[in-house]
């Protein structure tokens, strides 16, 4: 029987965040314990290096490189992917650089600041900074001093990106993209876009470790916080084919064999997003053998989700967060509906709706002139669209 | 644009600091030695280098010993050789690689580079290759617009 297009679109978004057969070999090439030239072939053979391979496998290359460049040295590919290598090798240094001054700005003036997601996991887990190709700095800098961090950096220089002022920013959002000449710094409040509030920051702001870059010594995760962090970060629709949160996953489990198993639960159980743990753990352990213990897999297995939170499962997987600009009235609704339940995803539903009336309502009320912007963009499209 | 690899090829130069102790010019300068091939950037500049074989050893000397001239007094170099060392540590100090080291002259023990006065390794001439724009370079696709062989950030020869 045919499928519906909802039946379809439900299939989709069940399978999104999970690589296809090609991107399997490549991460399994990848992340094999051990690198073996049968696995590399497997991915040779699987794709048309010169045509599809995407900008998720891509960033894998430099990775694949190192692994297999003393086990297949005479592939006709070795050489391009030793350029891969030397380009990720290059941008990363010119990325540290670049960053340094606002690293020191925001540490002489006291903020606490917590290196997230590609920098500290080429230097920490990775331990070599072509491994991990980045595309900009990512901070995680402590609610109450988002002001101040964001006031520094405009101070010194940078530009935010983002089209929106910051009032609505700070109220609806979860960071703020900042730019100066080629670096983008994204300044987080909050680590994850499925779900924020101050309690559940916290949670990370307990439990980081040093880490040097260059000469300036930050703080960034521990291994639970880098291992959560990144699955639930990774685990979304994304305009790349999303396969490198596993590669990342994978060498945080493997480097660190220190996951504090009961922690995670509970970072995932109050940021509820127990759904896309389940769902990616069970791919990390089928395809790259990762073992969970057994009573964290009951406990993954047992778990009722309330409504709010399979609602967000379903709007990470198949809508995504921030890549697609709402173009309609309906769309825009939506999103900042899921903006707002994503705060408070454990109320009941029925609350909720009651909560986001009030939600659209203050943010209307302290962001007017965008707000109106926004809905007259909204009417000229949907006027040019019905023409 | 210079997507060319500029070889630099100057004549005999006598280093400029008459004890010739020197150092890797951090952190202004990163580099990495990987395969047999070191490849360093220039961060205030944005140049990128690279070199192999001889200059590769040279390097991985330098990194850890900073006398130079005793590096010169191994009796194992032909003249030609030294030559072309003195030259090759000559680029890179023009290229603020490497710079002065204010220390005290130390003596080092060299002779790791030779057995049975033969050198350790095979000798080739030191070649510094050169590519000045960063920005351009790394605006290049990495697969489809760069020498097969010799993949980024050596360009396509259209």
């Amino acid at each position: 029987m045919a499928q519906t297009t909802q039946q379809i679109s439900r299939q989709q978004a069940e399978e999104f965040p999970l690589p296809t057969i090609q991107n399997t070999a490549l991460l399994k090439a990848c992340l094999a314990p051990k690198a073996e030239p049968a696995l590399f072939s497997l991915w040779r053979n699987s794709i048309d290096f010169e045509r599809e391979l995407g900008g998720g496998a891509f960033r894998l290359l430099p990775l694949l490189y190192y692994r297999y460049r003393n086990i297949c040295p005479d592939d006709e590919l070795m050489a391009r992917l030793k350029g891969i290598y030397r380009n990720s090798w290059s941008k990363n240094n010119i990325l540290i650089y670049a960053a340094d001054p606002a690293l020191r700005i925001l540490l002489e003036n006291n903020l606490r600041v917590i290196l997230l997601k590609g920098l500290p996991l080429a230097l920490g887990y990775y331990k070599n900074l072509a491994l991990r190709p980045m595309a900009d700095v990512d901070l995680l800098i402590p609610h109450q001093q988002r002001e101040e961090a964001v006031n520094l950096l405009v101070k010194n220089g940078y530009r935010i990106k983002e089209d929106a002022p910051l009032h609505y920013i700070y109220r609806a959002l979860r960071s703020v993209t900042l730019v100066k000449e080629q670096i983008e710094i994204d300044l987080h409040w909050s680590p994850l876009m499925e779900s924020f509030g101050l309690q559940r920051e916290e949670l990370f702001w307990g439990h980081t470790v040093q880490i040097e870059v260059g000469d300036l010594v930050l703080e960034t995760l521990d291994a639970t916080g880098h291992f959560f962090h990144t699955i639930i970060h990774g685990f979304k629709r994304n305009p790349e084919p999303p396969i490198r949160w596993i590669a990342d996953s994978v060498i945080i489990y493997k480097q660190s064999n220190d996951i504090d198993w009961s922690r995670l639960w509970h970072l995932a159980q109050v940021h509820g997003v127990i759904l896309q743990l389940q769902r990616a753990l069970q791919f990390l352990a089928k395809e790259f053998s990762l073992s969970i213990p057994d009573d964290f897999k009951k406990r993954l297995q047992n778990y009722k989700a309330s409504y709010s939170q399979k609602l967000l499962y379903q709007y990470a997987l198949s809508d995504g967060w921030q890549f697609k600009p709402p173009s309609t009235f309906k769309e825009t609704v939506r999103m900042h509906f899921f903006l707002h339940l994503r705060k408070s995803n454990h109320h009941p539903f029925g609350l909720q709706l009651l909560f986001f009336i009030g939600y659209t309502g203050q943010l209307i009320l302290d962001t007017p002139l965008f707000f109106l912007r926004r809905f007259s963009t909204l009417l000229f499209q949907s006027f040019k669209r019905s023409v | 644009m210079e997507t060319q690899p500029n070889i630099v090829r100057g004549s005999y130069i006598c280093l400029k600091q008459e004890k010739a102790m020197y150092r890797v010019n951090h952190p202004r300068i990163v580099h990495e030695t990987i395969d047999g091939e070191t490849v360093l950037l220039d961060l205030n500049k944005g140049v990128y280098f690279s070199f192999d074989a001889t200059g590769v050893v040279l390097w991985e000397h330098l990194e850890k010993f900073k006398n130079f001239e005793q590096l010169l007094s191994l009796p194992v170099w032909e003249d030609a050789q030294r030559e072309e060392i003195s030259r090759f540590y000559s680029q890179l100090e023009d290229e603020e690689i490497i710079v002065s080291d204010p220390g005290p002259v130390t003596q080092e023990d060299c002779s790791y580079l030779m057995e049975g006065g033969q050198l350790t390794f095979t000798y080739t001439c030191p070649v510094l290759n050169k590519y000045s724009d960063m920005q351009d370079l790394l605006l290049l696709d990495p697969i489809h617009e760069v020498e097969k062989d010799q993949g980024w950030p050596k360009p396509l020869n259209k």
